[in-house]
């Protein structure tokens, strides 16, 4: 696994220290290419775009996110909590391509919301920059990531009792700051965790800037794609991802200092605000004052994650060709026609057998290393659980150029071979991790319970732990077929001239909106919702275990 | 029945004892969690490993669950060296805390686990897992899932499972110990009757003193990993050895006092701003004329008012505790403990305090056990919710 992930990325880093030319790759080493980063004004400008909006949308997210888990967590109970956490998640797993896409046909110029401004005569002709441009960009992305950094920031509150809301208001604080105070420095870690992990993920992310950013907004994630999948050029490409996981790494770093360098001027801001805010407030009455202003907020932020996915769902029946109001009539017809265009089969073979492999091989590999997780400890516990993380806190860009010029260099062809091993770095961790999970979660006892009744240790194994652990080891499979068939961004540059679903419905996507797409979006979020929704009944009942077994 | 904590030199070969433990110690790490121990049970015995958090009693267990490893030391049982023989191979059961059910079987699957490996048939299965289950009260579960049952139910069935394979030795690890108080104690009972109907040793951990005192022939009382005292419970609870015993078995007053004169199973003593007494001795401790040491006094053992005061003091409080009284009273800054009836007035204001003749203990002066102080003292019972580590 090491080897299979770092050995490309270890190579990638070589590759920025080598030249290109017509015939492909030179001798180095050479720091021509990180001249040619810098040197170009334009380069420049585009990294530090891309990082001011990867920092922008992670303020957002984190922010949203921090609003809506607190919500879920605190202030709503039972039922309600369970259908919010449930909407965020399907949110999360709903295929992302088909949830960029969703903004496209909303904000686009022949989109929903300037034909509706339109129609109702507020402008004449289409608002530019609602579309193609860095605010489309940002809208998107915002909702893209609001899930994950929702769920991160809930796992974080997860740990907090939620006496401590109680006396917090007990003692006299206000809901503000009891919020600020009392839940979101206990909650600290998770926020930080939200931020970086959204900044990374939006700043490399190219497929948004290319389906909703269009010629005036150009991302780094776009720039790299098009230096090795357009230009051919690994080195160059290499460079510019590289010289930007630097910018990014660093711009990180200094807000982790700042916070740090701020946290006692910042309590004596707090302090002065709060001795203000409580003089402030006495006027205001007992029954506002008692109003929640985060349940109407996690309200609308859960509508802002349901309706553009809404949009794509009513827009694949439109009888119309084009996307727009006024609704024209109700049709089955696109379902049928997206799959009759010319590639669609070859895409979803290829789909099918990548996830088939990817997950086979996966579980082959994942089940094994989640004994060994659960079995190390100290530092060699520590450090194996920090791999199976490693996957997924690389960008899918940089694993995806990695994998492309380690394919180049051993002389693979990219195609489903080299795509499905991509799948299996990413599978393969989710595994171990839902099955380390479990293993951990079960009390060690009732191993040493069936020993002590004479079993032996091959008998252990048979009769008590491999029952406890399929559920998870097939909802985690279930859970890994799901998050393949979705993948795109390591994917696009590991096919080659094969094809996947979502490679090929990015290509339709860029070519123009055709209602077919939505279709297509339909059935893939419906596929992956109910993938999803098998594994999470199969885990529940991992933890409930109504097993019946006669005598 | 059971025989005595030390071998008898008696005439002839000595019989080879049922379960005999020498030098045995374990250490994690840097850590000794158990002190060189040597212990003998005989067969049938209810032996009780009482002791405070962390005292050692769950790895001694473990070590004879076969869990554990001993790091010197050896066990024998039935005269066989255990110390190669894995857990699956001792004739011994386990009834774990958490009782460690398999989640994925029913009642009657978890019951049959062990004699589905020792290959029985299935008539025999059958018959074995209705029987024991009618045993524990619970004829009718066996076929429902053990998630379920209530704690108490799942106790019964752990119970179950570790008796259907008719163990040597049956070995608990605070298996009451996640039910409430009125279950537990109807639980004591029961367990303490499956014990003497059934014969089988039981090696019992605890941390409730009361428990221990209930159910068993003999008790270990363990401290820092250590046996500090063995015998019966009376023995135990009566004859103190040393200040950690009397103040972790029931409730006791330790007063500072000074020998005047000793022998063999008697001391005389003087109470630091108190009067003379004749205190009972045990143990091998030697005391020395004009030596510090402590007088330890249950609160039975002392009453308000007789005919030769040994202190005197102010009552501060009189608690009802339903069959007797609890005075509080302020001796010299110390508060002492006096056991009261609640038949007439009380007694208030300056009082003498007295003590029954032929009661009390002398033991060497040691300062406080930490653990006693934070648990033994409320009642005796606090330390039930207390984890064993």
């Amino acid at each position: 696994m090491l080897v299979v992930l770092a050995g490309p990325l270890a190579l990638l880093i070589t590759y920025a220290f080598r030249e290109s030319n017509f015939l492909g790759v030179g001798p180095g080493p050479t720091l021509e290419q990180f001249k040619a980063v810098f040197e170009q004004s334009a380069n420049v400008k585009i990294m530090l775009r891309t990082l001011g909006i990867g920092l922008a949308v992670a303020t957002a997210c984190t922010a949203m996110a921090f609003v809506l888990a607190y919500a879920i967590r605190f202030r709503l109970h039972g039922r309600r909590a369970a259908i919010a956490l449930g909407i965020v998640v399907a949110a999360g797993i709903a295929s992302f391509l088909v949830r960029v896409y969703a903004w496209g046909t909303i904000l686009g110029t022949n989109g929903l919301l300037n034909s509706a401004l339109q129609d109702l005569s507020l402008v004449n002709h289409p608002l530019g920059f609602l579309f193609f441009g860095y605010f489309s960009i940002g809208v998107t992305m915002a909702y893209v990531y609001l899930p994950i950094a929702t769920l991160l920031v809930v796992s974080a509150m997860q740990e907090i009792d939620p006496r401590d809301v109680e006396a917090s208001h007990d003692l006299g604080a206000g809901r503000w700051r009891t919020a600020l105070r009392v839940v979101a420095p206990q909650a600290r870690g998770g926020i930080a965790v939200a931020f970086a992990f959204t900044a990374v993920l939006a700043s490399s992310d190219y497929v948004t800037p290319l389906l909703v950013g269009g010629a005036r907004g150009l991302m780094v994630g776009a720039l790299v794609q098009e230096d090795a999948l357009v230009n051919g050029n690994y080195p160059a490409s290499a460079a510019l991802a590289f010289s930007f996981l630097a910018l990014l790494v660093l711009a990180l770093a200094t807000i982790a200092l700042l916070v740090r360098l701020c946290r006692r001027p910042a309590a004596a801001l707090a302090r002065l605000v709060d001795r203000h805010a409580t003089r402030l407030t006495r006027w205001v009455p007992d029954a506002i004052a008692g109003r929640s202003l985060s349940r109407p907020a996690a309200l609308l932020l859960l509508a802002y994650l349901i309706l553009p996915t809404l949009v794509v769902v009513v827009f694949s029946f439109n009888s119309a060709s084009t996307i727009g109001l006024p609704f024209k009539g109700f049709t089955l017809h696109w379902y049928p026609s997206i799959t009759e265009r010319l590639g669609f089969g070859e895409a979803l073979e290829g789909s099918i057998q990548v996830a088939l492999t990817a997950v086979v091989v996966g579980v082959l590999i994942g089940v094994p290393a989640a004994f060994a997780i659960n079995r190390a400890t100290g530092r060699l516990g520590s450090g194996l659980s920090a791999l199976v993380y490693l996957p997924y806190a690389i960008p899918g860009v940089l694993l995806g150029i990695a994998i492309l010029t380690a394919a180049d260099q051993l002389g693979l062809q990219l195609g489903r071979g080299v795509t499905s091993l991509v799948h299996v770095l990413l599978v393969a961790p989710l595994v171990a991790l839902v099955v380390s999970a479990r293993l951990t979660g079960m009390d060690p006892r009732i191993f040493e319970a069936a020993r002590d009744m004479g079993a032996s240790p091959a008998r252990v194994l048979r009769t008590v732990t491999l029952p406890l652990i399929m559920p998870a080891v097939i909802g985690a499979a279930l859970i890994g077929a799901a998050y393949s068939l979705d993948e795109i961004l390591a994917t696009n540059f590991t096919i080659g001239t094969s094809s996947t679903i979502p490679v090929w419905l990015f290509g339709q996507a860029r070519r123009g909106f055709n209602p077919g797409i939505n279709a297509l979006g339909v059935m893939m979020m419906a596929g992956t919702l109910l993938i999803f929704l098998i594994a999470a009944v199969l885990l529940r009942r991992t933890l409930i275990n109504p097993g019946r077994e006669p005598v | 029945m059971p025989g005595g904590i030390h071998a008898t030199t008696a005439d002839g070969p000595a019989p080879i004892p049922f379960l005999r433990l020498s030098g045995v110690t374990k250490r994690f790490d840097e850590t000794q969690v158990l002190r060189s121990t040597d212990l003998e049970i005989a067969q049938g015995e209810f032996f009780t490993l009482l002791g405070p958090s962390g005292c050692g009693k769950t790895t001694l267990l473990r070590i004879l669950s076969g869990f554990e490893s001993a790091s010197s030391g050896e066990v024998r049982f039935r005269g066989k060296d255990l110390g190669r023989t894995p857990a699956e191979r001792r004739p011994f059961n386990m009834v774990f805390q958490s009782y460690a059910l398999f989640p994925h079987m029913s009642v009657a699957g978890n019951v049959a686990y062990g004699l589905r490996t020792k290959g029985a048939g299935r008539e025999e299965i059958r018959e074995r897992v209705r029987g024991i289950l009618e045993l524990v009260h619970l004829p009718d579960a066996g076929p429902r899932p053990v998630s379920e049952l209530s704690g108490g139910q799942q106790q019964r069935v752990a119970l179950a499972r570790a008796l259907v394979n008719e163990p040597e030795m049956l070995l608990l690890d605070e298996p009451l110990g996640a039910l409430d108080l009125k279950l537990r104690k109807f639980l004591q009972d029961e367990l303490r009757s499956i014990q003497r109907r059934l014969g089988t040793t039981f090696i019992y951990v605890t941390h409730d003193q009361e428990e221990a005192l209930a159910m068993s022939h003999r008790i270990a009382l363990m401290n820092a990993g250590e046996v500090v005292q063995v015998g019966g419970p009376r023995e135990i609870y009566e004859q103190p050895q040393s200040r950690f015993v009397a103040e972790f078995i029931g409730e006791a007053n330790v007063l500072a006092c000074k020998v005047l004169a000793a022998g063999r199973n008697e001391a005389e003593v003087v109470l630091d701003g108190g009067g003379a007494c004749t205190l009972r001795k045990y143990g091998d401790a030697r005391l020395v004329p004009t030596d510090p040491a402590l007088a330890v006094v249950r609160p039975e053992h002392l009453q308000i008012g007789g005919a030769e005061p040994l202190l005197k003091g102010v009552v501060r409080q009189n608690v009802f505790l339903g069959t007797h009284c609890r005075y509080d009273v302020e001796v010299d800054g110390q508060i002492v403990r006096v056991a009261g009836s609640t038949a007439g007035a009380p007694a208030e204001g300056a009082v003498e305090i007295c003590l029954v003749p032929g009661r009390g203990v002398v033991v060497p002066d040691e300062p406080a056990s930490a653990v006693v102080q934070q648990a033994g003292r409320q009642g005796g019972s606090a330390a039930e919710d207390a984890d064993d580590a």
